[in-house]
């Protein structure tokens, strides 16, 4: 194999290219003697062509054309890692000239920003206009602090304003060049959306490619025939451009951001071209002839696939609004193919007609679904185990609790320990994992109620303590809403389909009820904290106006107890009891009431939240392979004191 | 509409009725009206209503209530351990 000297700029790419050849053919060797069906995944390696992380065993899955799983026995994945690291080497070489042009304009950049202009130079607060130099660049600049992140005092949010608006005329300058080019269609394309909330870099990146779009919109057209629905393809060339950059940056080792970095920029938008020159689909699928019953048997597993991720992307949206991408980003041409599926039935040409594409795609759907499955994304196999046995109850709840302190004049319902018993003892762990405090927070809605000492008793503090603690356990349930798989988003849905079709309640409070007229998925989720803030409260009860939504309760907390605890649970809460008849006689009816009170009258009324969830709390990084969630606070408006009343 | 209901707890027991937009409460023991008292105001709160007291004595209390608020307070009563015996 001819060998280009490192260094010289006209013949790396060609270097780059050849190692890329004996990369892909490697690769090919190590997919005909990997074979999935037998080989558990906690054997699995997984090398990618971009990382490799030998401490960890995996490596992030960020290239879909080269990314294999391989078995770590596997004696030729030291020759494909060691090309890797050469490819990497000489990427870094291709483009180490751009990076010192790119500093040398940065630094003039730098040289004509009016600092005095805008703060005083004493100040220690920082500022720093672009990310490309080195944190060492950057404190020998002026004498300043590093960093790449601009800090703001309070009294220099002017300039934040002034860059807030720099970055909205870029945007829109876009969006006015997209239009002149006939690629913008407003009403038609979500492409507006998504400009209003990408960064500067991607902006910019649209703009630095603007020459070349015509040709990056056919590569991405070429991509979307597999991935996309067509119609989104600029905001991909943006995207793309994004990309690659962070990629050059990643490969570089700087820490760089991208706004204002219009080498960067640049360099991301030819690398991008290289990519339409080189790339077409046929060569991330290369052409082979597998044998038609493997290509059939592909087929059903890609099609299988697809509607069971549709069914977590229509469940997710309905319950979370959200279909989670993060989740199932594990291969964003999943979510792709879900998407497209969804919309025409069947399975895109370019995998029904290319038997080697569908080969392909079925492996990397094979070789995901596990971690998915995992994730919750797609049904775990053995129904026996639907959930994983996690804790069992009591003593958990990891979170603060803050704003239930003694006053004077006031008197406390419930304190602090108290409440942490009442949720620790009956929640799993995994309900109110992500909450890290439940704050009570004094609201003009909610006032302390007013009674005379002597009407203050433990009864009275009893009513309002388990109206406070119903409202926490419904906000708990959003959280645990959040975290659902899709075989407890189905569970419900079953449960609750049954029980309507059963001519129980349709929802089991008015407070569901009014919530399905504003939009009957709204009325379903919030169906399912009514119900879990019932069945902690009055069981027995919900279990006769809602059986199968009670049993979904039950199971989901048995779920996460250890066995054989999971069954003791079961048996408990499920055993046939003994209700009073008069009880049971007018409990159905009284807990109906709600059923037969007119929607004018629901609908007038001004509902107030008593308890919020609320998402202003930042999201916590996952490892690889948990999920990611949202850290959520649980704050409560309804107040914990009664005022003692004057005589 | 009207509706009479008989609520008990472990010691003693209320009469409820409502008719005309309005409700009225009797017992014995003035501590289960302070109760059912709380849970109209918690459950006012909630819908923005003002729970309007018309008339009160000692074994007795009349309030101005919609017919929500009544609907309310018959679903809320037996997670506070206040059965509903007869309607």
């Amino acid at each position: 194999m001819p060998e280009g000297e490192p260094g010289s700029e006209e013949q790396l790419p060609a270097r780059i290219d050849q190692l890329q050849i004996r990369k892909n053919k490697l690769e090919d060797q190590l997919i005909e003697k990997l074979n999935p069906d037998q080989t558990h995944p906690d054997d699995w390696l997984i090398a990618t062509g971009l990382t490799y992380y030998p401490d960890r065993r995996q490596a992030t899955l960020n290239d879909p054309d080269i990314a294999l799983f391989v078995r770590a026995n596997t004696d030729l994945v030291d020759s494909m890692l060691q090309i890797q690291s050469d490819l990497n080497n000489l990427r870094r070489e291709l483009i180490s000239d751009l990076i010192e042009q790119r500093k040398a304009i940065e630094r003039e950049m730098l040289d004509h920003f009016d600092w005095d202009g805008f703060f005083d130079p004493d100040a220690s607060s920082t500022i720093v206009v672009t990310g490309c130099l080195t944190l060492e660049d950057l404190s020998d600049f002026r004498g300043r602090d590093p960093g790449d992140i601009a800090v703001i005092d309070p009294d220099e949010l002017e300039l934040l304003d002034h860059h807030e608006r720099y970055r909205y005329s870029r945007i829109q300058t876009t969006l006015e060049n997209m239009k002149e080019a006939g690629l913008y269609a407003e009403g038609k394309t979500d492409y507006h959306h998504h400009l209003e909330n990408i960064d500067l870099g991607t902006a910019s990146a649209m703009l630095a490619s603007s020459e070349k779009l015509e040709s990056g919109i056919n590569f991405v057209n070429e991509v979307n025939r597999f991935i996309y629905p067509a119609g989104r393809a600029p905001y991909f060339v943006g995207e793309a451009i994004t990309t690659w950059a962070g990629r050059i940056t990643d490969e570089a080792g700087i820490p760089v951001g991208l706004a204002g970095n219009e080498t960067l920029i640049k360099l991301a938008a030819r690398r991008v071209q290289v990519e339409v020159e080189k790339s077409k689909v046929s060569t991330f699928f290369p052409e082979t002839s597998p044998n038609p019953e493997k290509v059939e048997e592909s087929l059903k597993r890609i099609k299988a696939f697809v509607e069971e991720t549709g069914d977590w992307i229509r469940l997710s949206n309905k319950y979370r609004g959200t279909s989670k991408t993060t989740e199932l980003s594990q291969k964003v041409i999943f979510m792709g193919l879900a998407h497209y599926f969804s919309q025409t039935g069947e399975l895109p040409e370019i995998i029904t007609q290319n038997p080697s594409v569908a080969v392909r795609v079925a492996r990397l759907i094979e070789l995901n679904t596990e971690k998915l499955r995992k994730r919750g994304v797609v049904r775990r196999i053995n129904p026996g185990h639907t959930y994983p046995h996690e804790q069992c109850t009591g003593g958990y709840f990891e979170g603060k609790i803050e704003g239930l302190e003694i006053k004077d004049g006031l008197v406390l319902v419930l304190d602090k320990k108290a409440l942490w018993e009442r949720i620790s003892n009956t929640m799993p762990i995994f309900f109110t994992e992500g909450i890290p405090s439940i704050r009570f927070i004094e609201s003009s809605d909610f006032p302390p109620f007013e009674y005379r000492i002597d009407e203050i008793d433990q009864a009275l503090k009893n009513v309002i303590s388990v109206d406070i603690v119903g409202t926490i356990n419904h906000e708990i349930f959003e959280n645990v809403v959040e975290k659902l798989n899709l075989d407890q988003m189905e569970a419900w849905e079953e449960a609750l389909a049954k029980d309507r079709q059963e001519g129980k309640v349709e929802y089991v409070t008015a407070y569901s009820r009014v919530s399905s007229f504003r939009d009957p998925a709204l009325g379903d989720k919030e169906d399912l904290c009514e119900t879990a803030k019932l069945y902690f409260d009055m069981p027995q009860q919900l279990r006769l106006i809602a059986p199968h939504r009670h049993e979904f309760i039950v199971n989901l907390i048995a779920s996460y107890l250890t066995p054989p605890l999971d069954n003791d649970y079961r048996a408990r809460n499920l055993a046939d009891y003994k209700l009073d008849p008069i009880v049971e006689k007018t409990v159905t009816k009284t807990m109906r009431a709600h059923e037969q009170t007119p929607r004018a009258e629901l609908e007038n009324a001004k509902w107030i939240d008593a308890g919020g969830f609320v998402s202003n709390v930042s999201t916590e990084k996952p490892a690889e392979t948990e999920i990611e969630y949202q850290r959520n606070e649980i704050i409560v408006s309804r107040s914990p004191y009664i005022k003692i009343k004057s005589q | 509409m009207s509706d009479l209901i008989r609520v008990k707890t472990k010691e003693t027991v209320a009469y409820i009725s409502y008719a005309n937009d309005e409700l009225e409460i009797r017992s014995h023991n003035p501590k289960i009206i302070t109760l059912i008292d709380a849970l109209l105001k918690l459950n006012g709160q909630k819908t923005s209503s003002h729970t309007l007291v018309l008339k009160e004595d000692k074994n007795y209390k009349k309030y101005k209530l919609t017919k929500l608020d009544y609907d309310l307070l018959i679903e809320c009563l037996p997670a506070h351990n206040l059965i509903i015996y007869d309607r």
